[in-house]
């Protein structure tokens, strides 16, 4: 065994990792006795820029062109995205990043045998990466079958929806390191897949880095975690892949570069860093919880900036009949404020345009109601005009809402 | 075989678990190596003739943790 391929060997298994700069503008990732040296060189950093840009361009088209059933729209998905890069990153970088120093110096215990991207230093890197947002968009699949399968009712996704939002906040507790038993959010991966893992990383083989990468898939972050939660409920195999897809191409930068201007940055910046993170976590809750509390018919203030663009319409009355439209447009219903009188029979109509969206699933929990529409689709409700009221309707996430008012 | 569990100190997620676990049993005459984040604890076994306590000890603590045998 050549002696740069015991030093990989020894340093493989070391934890915790660090990404620290060197001289020559390398980065080095940092094990307990030794360091393996990346070359983060020109054509690596040039390599890795076009493979993400090529990457957001795909979500990008796919955040356009996807018809989700309107489960999943470009908003959360950015969100989804904005959490990776800035907790899921950090989080996962621990042991993840301790993975990628192993796959790169298990490929430079062996002569390089060409001068491509792939041969070369960001070779390993690439390979890592990529069969690690494969795989984690693939479970993303498989979670967002998983949520169909279990067949999501308005009311049972209102419940996952607020036990998200209480992981999340357990989350975000073990971040802010609040107290020890917030560490209890957190699933340590099972005891074979750490063997294997270790196993695997011992091995030097070509494929060793896009093994190794797809293997993170078994040992997820308190973030990931979360992310993987979200993906089931989002009760679509399209959404939950994206929701995934999203997540883990947020935390890819980091692996390229953040961590080694995060170590410049000291801990302090780090510190910063993970309390802003913990913070954006809070809000994901917040916005979990408060959907699944609208989906279970308790009343929540609409924040989303739509919400104030529609004012109240009051229901015409044709033949005794009182009657009122609600368009079901792709990201808000307008109005989202019907009035109607006590007394005689009143019916909603919503109707739904070219493009679906979230609001295409209508929800009023207190009535039972769920329908789901088509594009250019309509559907009448009857509505209890017995006495006052005030009916809240929602999309089946909880995420648009709106009210029916019963007045005197 | 003896079992003994120490008290680690710096864990910041389940994957430092994994990681001191890893370290922790390749030393030589340690058997296995089983660590709750959670908990904040590792309970090693590992044969007395073969590797001292000090040396657990240190091993945890080359990868950057505190570690403390807890008396039982």
């Amino acid at each position: 065994m050549s002696r740069r391929h015991r030093h990989a060997k020894q340093t493989a298994s070391r934890g915790p990792f660090a990404m620290e700069p060197t001289a020559r503008g390398k980065a080095a990732f940092r094990g307990a006795s030794g360091d393996i040296e990346i070359n983060v060189n020109g054509k690596s950093l040039l390599t890795a820029g076009l493979t993400l840009l090529v990457l957001v361009l795909v979500i990008a088209l796919l955040w356009r062109q996807a018809d989700l059933g309107g489960e999943m729209d470009g908003s959360n998905l950015l969100l989804v995205f904005l959490t990776g890069l800035t907790t899921g990153g950090l989080t996962c970088l621990a042991i993840q990043g301790g993975l990628l120093a192993t796959a790169v110096a298990q490929r430079e215990a062996v002569p390089a045998q060409g001068t491509s991207v792939l041969e070369g230093h960001a070779g390993p890197i690439i390979m890592f990466l990529a069969a690690k947002l494969a795989a984690y968009t693939l479970l993303g699949a498989l979670l967002g079958l998983f949520g169909s399968l279990i067949g999501l009712s308005p009311t049972l996704t209102a419940w996952l929806q607020i036990a998200v939002a209480v992981f999340m906040l357990g989350v975000a507790g073990q971040l802010l390191n609040l107290h020890p038993a917030f560490r209890y959010f957190s699933v340590q991966p099972p005891r074979f897949v750490q063997r294997w893992i270790r196993r695997e990383s011992k091995t030097g083989s070509l494929l060793t880095p896009a093994i190794l990468g797809a293997m993170t898939v078994f040992m997820p972050c308190a973030t990931t975690q979360a992310a993987m939660i979200a993906a089931v409920g989002t009760g679509r195999p399209l959404a939950g892949a994206l929701v995934m897809f999203a997540f883990v191409l947020g935390t890819t930068p980091l692996f390229f570069g953040l961590g080694y201007l995060a170590t410049r940055m000291g801990q302090t910046m780090q510190g910063w860093f993970t309390k802003l993170a913990a913070a954006m976590i809070i809000v994901l809750a917040f916005v979990s919880l408060t959907s699944g509390l609208s989906l279970l018919g308790v009343p929540v203030p609409n924040l989303s900036p739509t919400a104030w663009a529609s004012s109240a319409v009051v229901a015409v009355r044709t033949s005794g009949v009182q009657e009122a439209e609600l368009r079901a447009e792709p990201t808000a219903y307008v109005p989202n404020q019907i009035q109607f009188k006590v007394g005689s029979p009143a019916r909603l109509k919503v109707v739904t345009g070219e493009r679906r969206g979230c609001t295409s699933s209508f929800v009023i929990p207190s009535l039972g109601v769920h329908k789901i529409l088509n594009k250019n689709d309509q559907v009448m409700i009857d509505i209890p005009t017995d006495q006052p009221r005030r009916i809240p309707f929602t999309c089946s996430m909880g995420m648009y809402r709106g009210v029916i008012e019963v007045t005197s | 075989m003896i079992r003994q569990t120490f008290r680690i100190k710096g864990m910041h997620c389940a994957n430092c678990a994994m990681a001191i676990d890893m370290e922790v049993e390749d030393t030589p005459g340690v058997k296995e190596a089983r660590t709750s984040f959670a908990r904040s604890t590792t309970e090693v076994t590992y044969d007395p003739t073969q590797v001292e306590v000090s040396r657990v000890v240190v091993v945890i603590q080359s990868l950057g943790y505190g570690a403390e045998l807890v008396c039982e």
